[in-house]
């Protein structure tokens, strides 16, 4: 089955650096959805159908953390898999996106193949998949 | 912390930033007296980040816009003809921020900082960063130089 993802930053070079990095990790994506905030992935999930969210934590007005917190609080998507990707990779911080639900997290700079195994174990997913 | 343990940390993450996410490979030099040159031909991309926590303080990067062109285009696999000044400019807070949120997981691997939101200019003054290159750490690479100041101070 092809995920369709929806990749969440304020930096649109990030998301379009993002799908390529899938891209290159030989993930098998569905749909590619976009958004440049929190409220415009909110917006995106009420139209479409979306098996994984992949948000940045830092953003204007509604960080990656307050988004997630917003999934898991909806009845309509709250057991859809969010992955967090952030500068910040302190042990603090990633327990305090596991603590909100987060399936998994990505400290920028990765790679390719870091990138494609917490998507795959996010989706429960082999890694040949 | 004392500055040349900072300084070394600082150089480790923009090592990792630029050759993981841009594929520029840097070293480490000295202001030199052609310093100026580096700064004065295409203009200057200049990006600020503050950041808060176990320690407070900021980054300061200082590149021209050719080598921010080439930046760019590496980071987003496109043709440096394809590159306009906000997609250079995205790219400029995007690596700013990684450095910073690098720098500081190697300076407290347990603890959170908050990071603030990048704020990049294109027509950065030469002048001002001519003017911090003495208390900055100057990165060569073929593709051109990167200049970045760091300020540190303890918020214990």
């Amino acid at each position: 089955m092809a995920a369709n993802l929806l990749i969440v930053d304020d930096s649109r070079s990030m998301r379009m650096v993002l799908r390529k990095i899938l891209d290159m990790s030989g993930f098998k994506a569905g749909q590619y959805y976009e958004a440049g905030s929190g409220q415009e992935a909110l917006e995106v999930l009420a139209q479409h159908h979306v098996d994984l969210v992949m948000t940045d934590i830092n953003m204007p007005t509604m960080s990656g953390l307050e988004l997630l917190s917003k999934i898991r609080a909806s009845e309509q998507w709250g057991s859809t898999p969010v992955i967090i990707i952030s500068t910040e990779g302190s042990q603090e911080r990633r327990e305090e996106a596991v603590r909100l639900g987060a399936a998994g997290y990505l400290q920028k700079p990765f790679q390719p193949e870091e990138v494609r195994e917490v998507l795959n174990q996010s989706l429960g997913l082999s890694d040949e998949s | 912390m004392n500055p040349s343990q900072a300084n070394e940390l600082l150089g480790q993450a923009v090592d990792e930033v630029l050759s993981t996410m841009f594929y520029i490979f840097t070293e480490l030099v000295q202001p030199g007296p052609d310093q100026a040159a580096q700064f004065g031909q295409s203009g200057v991309i200049r990006v600020k980040l503050a950041f808060g926590g176990p320690f407070q303080g900021g980054l300061g990067v200082y590149f021209d816009q050719r080598f921010g062109r080439t930046l760019c285009a590496n980071f987003l696999g496109e043709d440096e003809s394809e590159i306009t000044e906000p997609m250079m400019l995205d790219t400029a807070k995007e690596l700013t921020n990684m450095i910073g949120g690098r720098f500081l997981v190697l300076l407290e691997p347990e603890k959170s900082f908050l990071l603030g939101l990048p704020e990049a200019e294109a027509q950065g003054s030469a002048e001002e960063a001519l003017s911090q290159a003495e208390e900055s750490l100057i990165f060569e690479s073929e593709e051109g130089q990167i200049m970045i100041r760091l300020s540190l101070e303890d918020a214990k």
